[in-house]
């Protein structure tokens, strides 16, 4: 059996910012040591229950701290991206990690950030879906055009590509019977 | 959701008057002594089968104890 752990960045306001930071910096080299498979970054907006509004940049950051430890994104909220910019900075993650990304991607709960971004909730499952694609598709080949329900583009060539060929392992959250199926397809 | 969708007839439309404190316990985190959770995991290991488990402790001091007397025992 592997393990992670699930990082959040939760602020009671009653100490630093900063200092929940250094703490979980802390925790983080203790798994990095031994025993742990990865640490998994929570990404969340406009709340104080998980202060990391971007876990490709913490990731970068952690990675460049670490040796062994795998870095997973639990998860990127799929409608807040456009996901050729997600596609390169996960791949950049990767690349300057050394190949130690877990991409885990998700379509939000939050309807604060949905109402912040001017996403509609009720669109969560297409973006999620279509953004999966896209990212993948990124990756797996030189040049892509898409033209979806949401994107459209022509001729992109995504750089740089993961160094995990033929792509980093993709994590799809799943809590309901419907989302289990889709992620099983 | 998670509990719900694991245990049909906690939850959703199914809900009867369930403690939530109850609950979280029976069906949300797994708790106890270092032993306990131990014995817990390796039955999850067998049962489900479990192979990735991905842990949120509670608090630092949960996760030095997971960290120095559950994971030497599993992983």
């Amino acid at each position: 059996m592997k393990f992670g752990v699930l990082q959040f960045f939760s602020w009671t306001r009653r100490i630093p910012l900063e200092q929940v930071y250094a703490r979980a910096f802390d925790r983080i080299a203790i798994m990095d040591e031994g025993g742990y498979d990865a640490v998994w970054l929570a990404e969340h907006h406009f709340n104080t229950y998980s202060v990391c509004p971007s876990v490709t940049q913490m990731g970068t950051y952690i990675a460049a701290r670490t040796k062994n430890l795998r870095i997973g994104t639990a998860v990127t909220l799929a409608g807040f991206y456009h996901p050729l910019r997600l596609a390169e900075e996960l791949a950049l993650l990767d690349t300057l990690s050394g190949g130690r990304l877990n991409w885990g991607a998700g379509r939000g709960f939050d309807s604060k950030e949905f109402r912040a971004f001017n996403v509609p909730v009720e669109e969560s499952s297409d973006r999620f879906r279509e953004c999966v694609e896209i990212v993948r598709a990124a990756w797996a080949n030189d040049r892509l055009s898409f033209h979806g329900q949401f994107w459209d583009f022509d001729d992109v060539e995504i750089l740089p590509k993961p160094l995990q060929q033929p792509s980093p392992p993709v994590w799809l959250a799943a809590t309901s019977p419907e989302s289990v199926q889709r992620a099983a397809e | 959701m998670v509990g719900s969708y694991a245990k049909p007839g906690i939850g959703g439309a199914h809900t009867v008057h369930v403690d939530p404190v109850e609950r979280y316990l029976e069906d949300t985190v797994i708790w106890g002594t270092p032993e306990e959770v131990v014995d817990r995991l390796k039955q999850l290991e067998v049962e489900i089968p479990l192979q990735y488990m991905l842990a949120a402790p509670l608090s630092h001091e949960s996760f030095l104890l997971f960290t120095e007397k559950v994971l030497p025992k599993l992983a």
